[in-house]
């Protein structure tokens, strides 16, 4: 077995974890020289400054509130789609996966600028809720574009159940009701933590939302720090402490995990539970999903549309943005879904300790604040490749190591699902490693691969942070305008970008549903 | 092999733990009727067995009795209390019936032990602990208390399946198919374990399986189930030797059928003059299993019928021929002394009355 990764498949894969493994550690590693560049005694002195103790407690109770709130969000969704009659489960769908088209700082912008100081409401009648900005707000606008993380998480756990055992539990005694509880639940705990690190990690690294919302987490200080003060040090100090945050994060949900047998839960079932009504979920279930129709649909709808008539627009910054976004996104997409599989390759089939570490660093890299992942590739290409700074290459790069985790997810899953089997049964019959990998394996697990480009492109298009700090002078993309317009309340300049973002990403997320729809066929017998 | 005793069918009491009656389903908003108007009948203590061909509405049978599933029409009876009927539907939950699944769903965040002791939550402590205990002793589990079911083997998950449902005293036990995932050599062992705790703990059965030797060696009662409903219930023997139609003639192992003509207590057929069952008159058509046929030389008798051994299947305890008469093939299956070689000319003869199937 390990012999063969040295093969010359080996190296097509050994390349890219190698390059994975470097792009990730390097800037972290450099953000510990930058921490320590002071002195030891100073260095300790800015770790406990009451302002990182506050900033600490801010970040940590922002992703706690928001994890709740995406939990029962995310749960209400899946369950209702999965097990209901309640709405088709396509409604339920694009409703729960919609507010992934909205990025979060559009999601702020669209708050602020309907129902913020100088909005919609404020504009039309006077009324002002300054309570939309600020903490609630933040975990309002968290949780409304997170919670189809967890939503898609869940549901596929809940279809991936074998209906048999809820079935063995009634037959031994047990109500739905409590079937629910003792078998149901436990099973989807792999499901709900794969959910809860990806929801967890993006309100960790959230610049956007918290720094138009005015709410000083350590990613939003991390920026003021490097921004407005300079002070690189403490800068780097504060990344330190959210570094340590998600290396804490990654090594709960690895502890959590451990123990589960990953090839029993997620084998895939030949039957499914047929969808009843509702019932006592029906009322919540209203609640909730209207909330979420109206808040991450309607309310983005109204605003934009509002903004878009009261603003001036240029049609030549919006191509050049528009052309900015698309150029980024494409290549770093592609690059990510190759550097993905590969990842998710040796981890799932050559699994020893140094894949599972480079699976590992992936997900470090991703749970790296975005804001910190820029400055150090900054500091680093001007000491190690001059010629690099500020180019679109890396920019692409940086861009596709930090979303790669978000690829390896359906990636993996897929080909845990995939079994080993075929591929040797390809290799019994003539064909080399290669060959079987080609002709058996990614024809099974090709619309993972697809699905899981496609939310690197996603998410590159609505990237910012990184954007912001390393693209080259004159870039432009949506999402920077979107952000600085935003930021000095010019909700019309900002209402076209916006429009822009959302439409693209739309496309895309309808484009991924239709490819990777893993509600199984019903049918059964 | 395994001999039959006569197994007292009339041991069993005379009221029926479980009774269904005129059951229909069917999918697809009626377009595909899986079951069409089933009856069934399970006396108490009995090990019933529905035996049929993949497709034919086992698996829905057994989920219909369950309550996992529910019926178009049709009544279902536990004890004589209906728990399926017009205007009434027990939960699964209260129905009190075990169910052991084809793929056996244990519960794959529990151990063994957690595994057997979840049916029993209604049982006080004590009692229940000693239950996980006897019922971990009955099926040979006590060892493997700590595993996770995905570290146990096909045969030891099969009985960890079995002790969970058998556990918590259920009223009827249903088992889909427990041991067509195992392996043939493990199928055997399982099949007698499995059926002498049954018996000992006196748990009425229903298992329902495509194959007829586990059917014929584990049940009391056989009930042969095809796509037109029920065939024939009987005990081994009787659905064996006496087979009520054509279907399950064929279905039960092999059989020669013969177009014969009757005249009361025998039927003139191509190998002569044959006893028949039962008195009939007329054109019918006979089965006559090939251990009921045997072969002699042909003598001087005008009147003999003679064939011709075309094939010859040595099997140790017994031999199979296959025997051409007048252009029509018959098996004979006959003890390993009588010697025939193909091409001999042979004289085919019953020592048993040939069954007259249904027309």
């Amino acid at each position: 077995m390990q012999k063969r990764l040295f093969s010359y498949r080996g190296w097509l894969v050994g390349i890219p974890v190698a390059f994975v493994a470097l792009a990730v550690m390097v800037p972290i590693l450099y953000l510990f020289v930058r921490a320590f560049d002071a002195d030891g005694s100073q260095f300790i002195e800015l770790l406990v400054r009451r302002r990182s103790v506050v900033l600490l407690l801010n970040t940590v109770s922002l992703a706690a509130v928001v994890l709740v709130l995406t939990t029962i969000i995310g749960f209400v969704f899946a369950w209702l789609a999965e097990r209901t009659t309640f709405l088709s489960p396509r409604i339920l769908t694009i409703l729960g996966v919609l507010p992934l088209a909205v990025p979060g700082y559009v999601m702020a912008y669209v708050m602020l600028g309907s129902l913020g100081d100088y909005g919609l409401l404020a504009r039309l009648t006077g009324i002002q809720i300054s309570t939309i900005s600020g903490f609630g707000g933040s975990a309002l606008v968290l949780t409304l574009y997170t919670f189809p993380y967890m939503f898609l998480n869940l549901r596929s756990g809940l279809a991936g159940l074998d209906p048999a055992l809820e079935e063995s539990s009634r037959t031994l005694g047990y109500s739905s009701r409590d079937s629910l509880r003792y078998v149901v639940l436990p099973q989807l705990r792999p499901a709900f933590l794969a959910g809860a690190m990806l929801v967890v990690l993006h309100v960790l690294g959230d610049f956007g939302v918290v720094s138009l919302m005015r709410f000083e987490t350590l990613s939003y200080a991390v920026f003021l720090q490097y921004s407005a003060a300079f002070d690189r040090t403490y800068a780097a100090c504060l990344a330190l402490i959210l570094l340590l945050l998600s290396g804490l994060l990654l090594y709960l949900e690895f502890r959590l995990l451990r123990g589960f047998s990953a090839t029993q839960s997620w084998t895939s079932p030949r039957r499914r539970v047929p969808p009843k009504p509702a019932a006592g979920m029906t009322v919540l279930g209203s609640i909730i999903v209207g909330a979420v129709a109206l808040t991450a649909v309607c309310l983005p709808i109204v605003t934009i549309a509002y903004w878009s008539f009261n603003g001036t627009l240029g049609a030549l910054s919006i191509g050049r943005a528009f052309r900015g976004s698309i150029s980024a996104a494409l290549p770093a997409a592609a690059l990510a879904g190759f550097l993905a599989l590969s990842i998710a390759y040796v981890r799932v089939r050559y699994t020893s300790r140094a894949t599972i570490a480079a699976e590992r660093i992936a997900y470090i890299g991703y749970a790296t604040p975005a804001l910190a992942f820029a400055l150090a590739i900054i500091f680093f290409s001007l000491k190690a490749v001059p010629g690099l700074y500020q180019s679109m290459t890396l920019m692409i790069l940086a861009l596709s190591v930090h979303f790669l985790a978000e690829a390896i997810g359906p990636i993996r899953t897929a080909l845990l699902k995939s079994s080993i089997r075929l591929e040797e049964a390809a290799r019994s019959l003539g064909r080399s490693g290669f060959q079987a990998f080609r002709e058996v394996t990614f024809p099974t697990i090709r619309s993972s691969v697809l699905a899981g480009t496609v939310l690197v492109f996603l998410s590159v298009m609505k990237e910012l942070p990184i954007t912001l700090l390393l693209s080259p002078t004159g870039f432009r993309s949506l999402a920077v305008n979107v952000w600085m317009f935003t930021n000095e309340a010019q909700f019309g300049m900002a209402a076209p970008f916006a429009l822009l973002i959302i439409f693209a990403s739309g496309c895309f997320a309808a484009f991924a549903l239709r490819h990777h729809d893993p509600i199984p066929k019903s049918g059964d017998q | 092999m395994i001999r039959y005793q006569n197994r007292e069918i009339n041991k069993f009491k005379t009221i029926s733990a479980l009774e269904a009656h005129n059951l229909v389903k069917s999918y697809n908003r009626g377009a595909d009727r899986v079951l069409d108007g089933i009856d069934i009948v399970v006396p108490e203590g009995c090990l019933f067995s529905v035996l049929g061909s993949s497709g034919c509405g086992k698996t829905t049978l057994l989920r219909l009795l369950a309550g996992l599933d529910t019926p178009d029409s049709g009544t279902i009876l536990v004890d004589g209390k209906v728990v399926t009927g017009p205007g009434t539907f027990v939960p699964p939950e209260e129905r009190n019936i075990g169910y052991v699944f084809q793929e056996f769903a244990l519960f794959p965040h529990l151990d063994v032990r957690s595994n057997i002791d979840f049916g029993l939550r209604q049982m006080e402590s004590a009692r229940r602990a000693d239950r996980v205990a006897e019922v971990m002793d009955l099926l040979d589990l006590t060892d493997l208390a700590t595993r996770m079911p995905h570290s146990l083997s096909g045969g030891e998950q099969q009985r960890v399946a079995v002790a969970r449902s058998i556990a918590p005293f259920p009223r009827v036990l249903l088992m889909d198919e427990p041991f067509s995932s195992l392996d043939a050599s493990l199928r055997q062992e399982t099949r007698h374990q499995i059926r002498r705790v049954l018996k000992n703990q006196d748990i009425t059965t229903i298992l329902v399986t495509h194959d007829q030797e586990e059917a014929l060696s584990v049940a009391d009662t056989i009930a042969i189930l095809s796509r037109n409903g029920i065939e024939q219930v009987g005990t081994p023997e009787s659905v064996y030797y006496r087979p009520a139609s054509e279907f399950v003639a064929r279905f039960l192992g092999r059989t020669n059928l013969i177009e014969s003509v009757s005249h009361g207590n025998t039927a003139t057929t191509k190998i002569g003059v044959l006893s028949i069952d039962r008195q009939v008159t007329g054109n019918v058509v006979l089965s006559i299993r090939p251990e009921h046929l045997s072969l002699r030389k042909p003598g001087s008798s005008a009147s003999e019928v003679v064939g011709r051994v075309v094939t010859r299947e040595f099997k140790g305890h017994d031999i199979t021929f296959e025997v051409m008469v007048d252009s029509t093939p018959f098996l004979v299956h006959t003890d390993n002394q009588v010697q025939f070689s193909p091409g001999d000319e042979v004289v085919v003869y019953a020592v048993q009355p040939a069954v007259v199937l249904n027309s």
